[in-house]
């Protein structure tokens, strides 16, 4: 059991009107009514609640000149080593993602490089760009299909290998997408050369 | 790391998000068509998730694609040889507009998560329904992790003990695995309907079975409706889900291929400015259909009927 001696300082919200909620609102199981708005609301809140915001431990000044001292702050003791790089850090730069403490330069060079998954924020899903150059124009312009099917098989094999939705997808919008793509070329084909053949009768 | 999808998806025409629960957070999604954009709830983070009951006039992309095929059905039928088809398929047109109406009004909601840090909207939750389900995972989630906190917990705040350890929380909280895996109803009926009309599809060649074909065609875009509705599509066992995909790849490659011998015709005729001739079906193609069809409509059945 914790004991709570906060009060909250967080207030819980109605969604709609952004007003607080009441205590009889917050720990009703069922509906509640909002008192500002009058919507029913339901609130399920959780100890996070209660937890007072940790202090921040000011970084030590460095006693001597053996003392291990931060990469990017000499004249302080480093606390700890970066797990990417191994460089020492002091309390205010060492930084705790997912278990690991990693060193503030590690945190921006892998949120660049998209190397640490867990900080990335932001993905182009090509392979969804792929099947849709390979169908929408099917749907709606298809005398534009010989330009989009060659888009789409090209989007398709130049980015075959770049990372999908993070949320685990497999490849097979873009298998789709070439198939589609090379079904609509190969058409086009068949067509260019019925029509050829046709005037070369004629002709 | 492995996600697993929470009941709520918005899929506008651009828009589109969804929520996702991971090891040790949740992961909202949003994004346009071509791009994702992600925020990460740390479960020791989330001090409160709120709904609030309140009209959203969303317009998602399945309801549009229901009215659209039912609009379309109804523009075609009037020059089909089936009299009633119209009139029924503008009777679905009107309930499916009120049955919008309905949910819009009566049946949406407003959810927002709250950390230390943030309070925000999530926008893939807008519906009651898939809402207080995915707040009812995500929360026994959380619990999972920061245990729960007792009854009366407002009025004791400052002096009583409030939080219930995580480690007794996890054994009254925990979800059942099974929860997520059972099937309802409208799941069930669905796959039913799509076998016996596969069966049916063995027969559709003989006319007298038409009209008994066509009414479960539109039967099983009913239920199909309100499977999505109730969000039901991550239900049901893999095995069903795989002979879905076969079947859908089947009927889908046999109707390429009776419509593809019409299409070319067709091409033909515009090349060589020709009014098109009846192109009779392939009796082998048919054939190979109708085999298909009964072969996958059996196999449909022993799944559903065997226990799993």
């Amino acid at each position: 059991m914790a004991t709570a001696a906060v009060e909250v300082a967080n207030p819980i919200r109605c969604p709609g009107c952004s007003a607080a909620l009441p205590p009889e609102a917050i720990e009703a199981t069922e509906m509640a009514l909002c008192p500002a708005c009058g919507a029913g609301v339901l609130v399920r809140s959780f100890p996070a609640i209660l937890a007072r915001p940790a202090a921040i431990l000011p970084a030590e000044i460095a006693a001597g000149a053996d003392d291990a001292t931060c990469f990017f702050h000499p004249a302080k003791t480093a606390a700890v080593a970066c797990a990417r790089c191994g460089r020492f850090v002091c309390r205010l730069c060492q930084m705790d993602l997912r278990g690991e403490t990693l060193c503030p330069e590690c945190i921006t060079s892998g949120m660049a490089k998209k190397k640490i998954v867990a900080l990335e924020n932001h993905r182009v899903c090509y392979d969804s760009v792929a099947l849709a150059l390979a169908v929408w124009p099917v749907l709606f312009v298809w005398f534009l299909t010989f330009f989009s099917a060659a888009a789409a098989l090209y989007v398709a094999i130049r980015h075959w290998k770049a990372p999908l939705s993070i949320v685990g997808r497999t490849k097979m919008r873009f298998v789709a997408a070439i198939l589609l793509a090379t079904g609509e070329l190969a058409l086009w084909g068949w067509y260019v050369a019925y029509v050829i053949s046709l005037l070369g009768t004629k002709g | 790391m492995k996600y697993k999808r929470l009941p709520g998806r918005r899929r506008g025409f651009f828009r589109q998000a969804s929520l996702w629960l991971g090891d040790d957070h949740v992961l909202a999604v949003t994004g346009w068509r071509f791009t994702e954009d992600y925020k990460r709830y740390y479960y020791r983070d989330i001090q409160a998730l709120v709904l609030a009951r309140t009209p959203r006039w969303a317009v998602t992309l399945p309801w549009v694609f229901g009215a659209l095929v039912l609009f379309i059905v109804a523009l075609v039928a009037r020059a089909g040889a089936i009299a009633w088809l119209p009139e029924v398929s503008w009777y679905l047109v009107t309930a499916l507009v009120l049955a919008w109406l309905y949910v819009s009004l009566k049946g949406s909601v407003r959810c927002s998560i709250q950390t230390a840090v943030s309070r925000e909207e999530l926008p893939s939750l807008f519906r009651f329904w898939s809402s207080r389900r995915a707040i009812r995972i995500l929360g026994d989630r959380i619990a999972r992790v920061q245990g729960t906190l007792v009854e009366g917990w407002t009025a004791h705040v400052r002096e009583a003990p409030v939080v219930d350890a995580p480690a007794a929380a996890a054994e009254t909280m925990a979800v059942p695995a099974s929860d997520m895996k059972e099937r309802g109803q409208t799941t069930r009926l669905l796959e039913m309907a799509a076998y016996f009309s596969l069966a049916m599809g063995g027969i559709l060649f003989y006319p007298t079975a038409a009209r008994a074909w066509f009414i479960l065609v539109l039967l099983q875009a009913g239920l199909a409706a309100a499977s999505l509705i109730r969000n039901e599509r991550r239900r049901g066992p893999r095995r069903i889900k795989r002979l879905m995909i076969v079947t859908m790849a089947f009927v889908g490659l046999t109707a390429a291929g009776f419509y593809g011998r019409i299409v070319m015709e067709a091409l033909r005729a515009v090349a060589s400015r020709r009014v098109p001739v009846h192109v009779p079906l392939n009796p082998i193609l048919v054939g190979i259909y109708t085999a298909g069809c009964l072969v996958l409509a059996a196999v449909g059945v022993i799944l559903t009927l065997s226990k799993e």
